[in-house]
């Protein structure tokens, strides 16, 4: 469904990603694990072109796509949705605007079938009395979900979690996992970055575990918690499960 | 003359209330050019700030170039340029005799002047909102129209109201440079006045009295116009 075929992307003198495929195919959740600027987010973010990589493609649907080219992006865009680790709700709209805005004005649907919509979709995450509400008066963990909402709002067919969690106070992760969960067990295929070991191998159809920009590893959650292959992974592993 | 006679004079001036009149007919002129010009400033400033940040690297130079003229010369030589060169290079181009009133030139030259710093004071309101607030709008695939409409203008808006009215205030006070071209605003009217009494020291202390109570109000409004702005955040 998504392919990326040897990114590299630089950042000054630093190399973000080191000529990195990755594919993931319908109904697929991939976790992107490894240590603090291996290249998580920016592989996450070159797919959504929300960076651009210095070479190589990236295919949705079998489809090349330039993201320096206005139109192909926003074709790409549709079919994706990202949630960012610090929500980036709009603070000037409710909750309710902050859903509906951008199916208005992208999808141009009708303000009354986007309100239905978003109202079913909050109730989906447990929010169906915040419509009224603006960002700041809710939890880090009820802004993550509206967040996800309004990501769905826009009907994805594959959602980007760049570690969704790591902004929340621990005692709000769950409620916000709970919800990923749900998303994954009615199909959405899924790319997530985290550092909820626990949750990768609950749900993920496959781990990829990435080092200094390069893709050092993947496998089964099963295999990969359970014996990783190469040194670097079971360092790692060793440090995140003590 | 001594001391007594000088405060005599000043008695005999307060106690006209044409006097008064006439300094108020002056204020309304200030704060008419100051608000004309203000708006003009917003204006340009938008435009301005839309030139500066744009990828067209022409369209930012032209941006640069209005910030840094403006910014680089006295407003008095750029309002000297609008009534004493301006009109005669029309003239001598178009060769129809070009007169303009010293109020519409000298408007026009604070307007153009505090557009170059509403520019900057718009495209810093712009560049200090978060990336993830354009982040977010580009992942929900909002164009780059509604992106700036609904998501990054309302906010930056929010920003830049109070230095806006800081310059608002600043131009009610520069107003008073049109004095030098002869139009007759509050300083000028107090100016005369002072001519016609021999005696500056009533009209001269009651124009500052009456600008004063000009950038009193308006910073009052404004002070509650930010805490609403404020709460709704
Ligand atoms: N916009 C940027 N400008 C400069 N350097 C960047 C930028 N974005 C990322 N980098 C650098 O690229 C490398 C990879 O960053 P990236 O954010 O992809 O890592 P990550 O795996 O997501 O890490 P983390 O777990 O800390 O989020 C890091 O060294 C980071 O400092
Ligand atoms: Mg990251």
């Amino acid at each position: 469904m998504i392919k990326a075929e040897h990114i590299s992307k630089t950042f000054q003198n630093v190399k973000a990603l080191d000529d990195v495929s990755f594919q993931i195919s319908k109904g697929e959740i991939v976790c992107l694990i490894g240590p603090s600027g291996s290249g998580k987010s920016t592989l996450c973010r070159c797919i959504n072109g929300l960076e651009i990589p210095d070479s190589g493609n990236i295919y949705i649907e079998g489809k090349q796509i330039d993201y320096t080219d206005q139109k192909q992006a926003a074709e790409a865009r549709s079919k994706t949705g990202f949630v960012f680790q610090h929500f980036n709700l709009f603070p000037h709209m409710s909750v309710m605007d902050n859903m509906i805005l951008a199916p208005m004005k992208t999808l141009h649907m009708s303000r009354e079938e986007a309100i239905t919509k978003a109202r079913e979709l909050l109730s989906r995450v447990g929010l169906a009395d915040k419509e009224e509400a603006y960002p700041k008066k809710l939890s880090g963990g009820q802004k993550q979900r509206v967040a996800i909402a309004r990501s769905l709002m826009m009907n994805p067919q594959i959602m980007l979690f760049d570690e969704p969690t790591s902004a929340l106070d621990p005692e709000m992760v769950m409620e916000v996992l709970e919800v990923m969960k749900q998303l994954a067990f009615e199909g959405m295929t899924m790319v997530v970055v985290t550092h909820e070991m626990g949750f990768a191998k609950e749900i993920a159809s496959r781990i990829v575990f990435l080092e200094e920009g390069k893709i050092i590893e993947e496998n089964t959650p099963d295999l990969f918690f359970s014996q990783p292959q190469t040194k670097r992974a079971q360092d790692f592993l060793k440090k995140v499960l003590y | 003359m001594d001391i007594q006679e000088y405060f005599g004079k000043c008695l005999e001036i307060a106690s006209n209330p044409e006097n008064y009149k006439t300094l108020l007919i002056g204020a309304v002129y200030s704060l008419i050019v100051a608000s004309i010009a203000w708006v003009m400033g917003i204006v340009l400033g938008i435009i301005g700030a839309s030139l500066k940040l744009n990828k067209n690297k022409f369209l930012r130079f032209l941006g640069n170039c209005y910030v840094e003229l403006i910014r680089g010369t006295p407003m008095l030589l750029q309002i000297l340029f609008f009534y004493l060169i301006m009109p005669t290079l029309i003239t001598l181009i178009t060769g129809n005799a070009f007169r303009v009133n010293k109020f519409v030139v000298g408007t026009i030259a604070i307007g153009i002047n505090s557009g170059a710093y509403s520019t900057e004071l718009i495209r810093s309101g712009i560049i200090g909102i978060d990336a993830g607030q354009w982040e977010a709008a580009m992942s929900l695939n909002l164009s780059h129209w509604d992106m700036m409409r609904y998501v990054i203008l309302p906010q930056a808006f929010k920003q830049v109201v109070p230095p806006m009215v800081s310059e608002y205030i600043t131009l009610i006070k520069d107003s008073s440079l049109l004095s030098t071209i002869g139009a007759v605003e509050l300083l000028y009217s107090a100016q005369i006045m002072g001519a016609n009494y021999y005696n500056y020291l009533f009209p001269l202390m009651m124009a500052g009295v009456f600008y004063l109570v000009m950038t009193f109000v308006i910073s009052s409004i404004a002070k509650k116009v930010e805490r609403r702005l404020a709460e709704s955040d």
